[in-house]
């Protein structure tokens, strides 16, 4: 069943999935993030899911432009779908995103292969939301990882 | 009763033995059964003798119920309406036809050997009257078994069906006239009115018994049930017409044929159960006709009686369903090719020269030689013979006209197929770092509904569904930066290429997938897509070929 984009992104979204980095590449960022997640206590195997992300942004980068990347994979070690935010202090010039424009406010997704309609519909809705300037400036003028939650959910 | 059960089983295996050597063979499987008959009856190993025969005779006589009742479910009255008099005319011409040039030659040579007019008519009248007869069971065993469907088949099928009625009329005029010609005591009005009991009787019997089938099919719930009530009838049948010397089969086909018209749609299974129930009885039923055959030494002009009356009762049979034919302006199919699937001989003509022989046992035709053992001598060499000859004639037939495995039904086909028969080969491939957009261009370029997504190995690792792009339609500002990979589905190996198509079919049903992508097991590599659509798509039209529509 699909649900609904608010009710997808509250399920997978936590306030302690939201970051505020300092990272300097592109590598270091998605390694932090995999990090955390892997932390979560819904990841069985935090390896699976570095390589399944780095497989993908070896297919193609997932930086979708305006400054947002969005790396996310699907693999069985991942007990349900989560979500992890992170706001960089500076613009990642290595991200290699479609528009070719620095990636600075990056969203990861890790869902299992058999909730492909969910894990869609998600990644649909991230990319609805961070796409009206008005939300992305807010996203970078947070100044606390609660603030850049309670945004996210509010923009729902 | 312990060799009883052991006869049996030798009987039944050693049949289906033959059987399956004779198939090898291309060969009807009736006369494999009959060969293992020659080989382990009186006239071979003696397995089967003079004891075990009559002690099996019941066994023969339901077996005679049997096919009679499958016969007659063979006859629809729709048939009936539109080619009736047409296979009348056919069975009277092939009848008498055969009736005729045997009577005519067996009572030359008769005549020739004894000198006595009378003794020749007497004897040639009875040999054209047993001629007559064709024999259903095996006939009908060739239709079934090469899965025969068409004009000409249902053409066959009611002729040998019918002819049974016309032999008994014409023995039993020509015993009353032999008789009288010999000077034995018979009274022709009692032997008319003995043969209007028995058919009229016989008939009379199985259409009350069809009746009480069909109403106790209709109100029966349960298959089994329908087909005990069935096999107690058919026993039932065959009792009472032994007890009062009636026509088993005749009274057995008449209760097949009142079923089948009464409720057809319920008794059609019901026919089915009963040919897989009776398939052992049916074995048992033609190695007990070899069995019975004895060959002994006769003198040399009772083998020039065998020899003109399997060459006459052939032209009679051929050139009598021709004229018949002809007469009943009959398609060309059934005056070319019908009388050659009307050779057989069996139980009927036996049944008639051991009747004969009784009736004619008086009659000396040469020093200690009487009319009554020239019949059953000639009679069973001649069976033997045309037994052989007649059911690979059947075959010949059924051959020439197409009509060989038209009577199939979609099971079968599916039963015959397996997956990488209908499966659709060659698919093209979606590559899991194509963007959304590619995906869409490729399902709206090709005529697939499902595409297998490759890796840079060209190995298959997932499946893009039309179902599964249904949720991507709205989601059009993903589509320039999502790919393959990110929405297909895990592939799942439920059906293999080599398996058989029924079960594969189940798989699919029981998982409630449409379709699915087959892969090489050691390369992975997509070898082909299993779509459940397309898969009954093939087999309704190899159906249709089949059953040459």
């Amino acid at each position: 069943m699909v649900e609904s984009g608010n009710h997808l992104l509250d399920a997978a979204l936590s306030p302690q999935r939201v970051f505020i980095t300092k990272e300097r590449s592109k590598e270091a960022l998605l390694n932090y993030l995999v990090d955390k997640l892997g932390h979560c206590g819904e990841v069985d195997d935090q390896q699976a899911l570095h390589q399944a992300i780095f497989t993908r942004e070896s297919l193609m980068s997932t930086g979708i432009g305006l400054g947002i990347g969005v790396p996310h994979a699907r693999i069985s070690s991942v007990r349900r779908m989560i979500l992890a935010v992170a706001v960089n202090d500076q613009p990642l010039e290595d991200y290699e995103a479609i528009d070719n424009h620095p990636v600075q406010i990056v969203f990861m997704v890790a869902g299992r292969p058999d909730q492909q309609s969910n894990y869609v519909r998600l990644l649909a809705v991230l990319s609805h939301v961070v796409k009206q300037p008005e939300n992305r400036d807010a996203l970078l003028k947070a100044t606390s990882t609660e603030e850049i939650y309670q945004y996210i959910r509010k923009s729902l | 009763m312990q060799d009883i059960l052991l006869i049996l089983g030798i009987g039944v295996f050693g049949g289906m033995m033959g059987a399956w050597l004779f198939q090898k063979l291309r060969i009807p499987q009736v006369i494999g059964y009959i060969a293992i008959g020659l080989i382990i009856g009186r006239s071979g190993l003696g397995i089967i003798g003079d004891v075990e025969i009559p002690a099996l005779r019941p066994f023969s006589y339901l077996a005679l119920a049997f096919i009679g009742f499958l016969v007659g479910g063979e006859l629809e009255g729709k048939i009936f309406k539109q080619y009736g008099k047409q296979f009348i005319g056919i069975m009277l011409g092939e009848g008498l036809g055969a009736f005729f040039v045997v009577g005519a030659g067996t009572g030359l040579i008769l005549w020739f050997i004894t000198g006595s007019i009378p003794a020749a008519l007497a004897g040639g009248i009875v040999f054209g009257a047993i001629s007559s007869a064709t024999d259903p069971a095996s006939t009908v065993d060739v239709l079934w078994e090469y899965r025969s469907k068409g004009l000409l088949t249902t053409g066959l099928i009611s002729v040998v069906a019918l002819d049974d009625a016309l032999a008994l009329t014409l023995y039993a005029l020509g015993t009353s006239v032999a008789s009288l010609l010999v000077g034995g005591e018979i009274n022709l009005n009692e032997l008319l009115m003995t043969l209007g009991v028995e058919l009229i009787g016989s008939g009379l019997i199985g259409v009350f018994c069809g009746f009480g089938l069909s109403l106790l099919v209709k109100h029966s719930r349960s298959s089994d049930r329908s087909l005990t009530l069935l096999v107690g009838c058919l026993l039932l049948i065959a009792g009472v017409c032994l007890k009062h010397k009636l026509d088993v089969i005749l009274c057995a086909m008449a209760a097949g044929a009142t079923l089948i018209n009464a409720s057809p749609h319920r008794s059609k299974p019901l026919l089915e159960s009963l040919r897989a129930f009776a398939s052992p009885i049916y074995v048992m039923f033609f190695v007990m006709v070899g069995a019975r055959l004895q060959l002994t030494s006769q003198p040399a002009w009772l083998w020039g009686i065998v020899a003109f009356y399997v060459v006459g009762r052939t032209i009679g049979k051929y050139a009598g369903t021709w004229i018949g034919a002809t007469t009943s302006k009959s398609p060309a199919l059934l005056k070319n090719y019908l009388g050659l699937g009307l050779f057989a001989q069996g139980g009927v003509a036996v049944g008639l020269s051991m009747m004969a022989g009784q009736h004619l046992s008086g009659v000396e035709v040469l020093d200690g030689l009487d009319l009554g053992t020239v019949v059953v001598s000639a009679v069973t060499a001649t069976t033997l013979l045309v037994q052989l000859i007649g059911p690979a004639s059947v075959k010949w037939a059924i051959t020439k006209t197409g009509e060989i495995g038209r009577n199939v039904t979609e099971e079968d086909i599916i039963k015959e197929l397996k997956v990488a028969d209908v499966m659709h080969t060659d698919p093209a491939t979606i590559r899991e770092g194509d963007l959304l957009t590619e995906v869409f261009n490729k399902f709206s370029n090709h005529d697939q509904l499902c595409f297998p997504v490759v890796n840079n190995d060209g190995a298959c690792i997932g499946v893009i569904s039309i179902d599964s792009l249904k949720s991507l339609f709205v989601e059009q500002e993903i589509w320039s930066w999502m790919l393959a990979g990110d929405v297909m589905v895990p592939i799942k190996d439920i059906v293999s290429v080599d398996a058989p198509l029924a079960e594969a079919m189940e798989t699919m049903t029981q998982m409630e997938a449409e379709e699915t992508i087959l892969r090489n097991p050691q390369s992975r590599l997509p070898v082909g897509i299993f779509d459940l659509r397309s898969a009954k798509r093939s087999v309704s039209k190899k159906l249709l070929q089949r059953q040459g529509v």
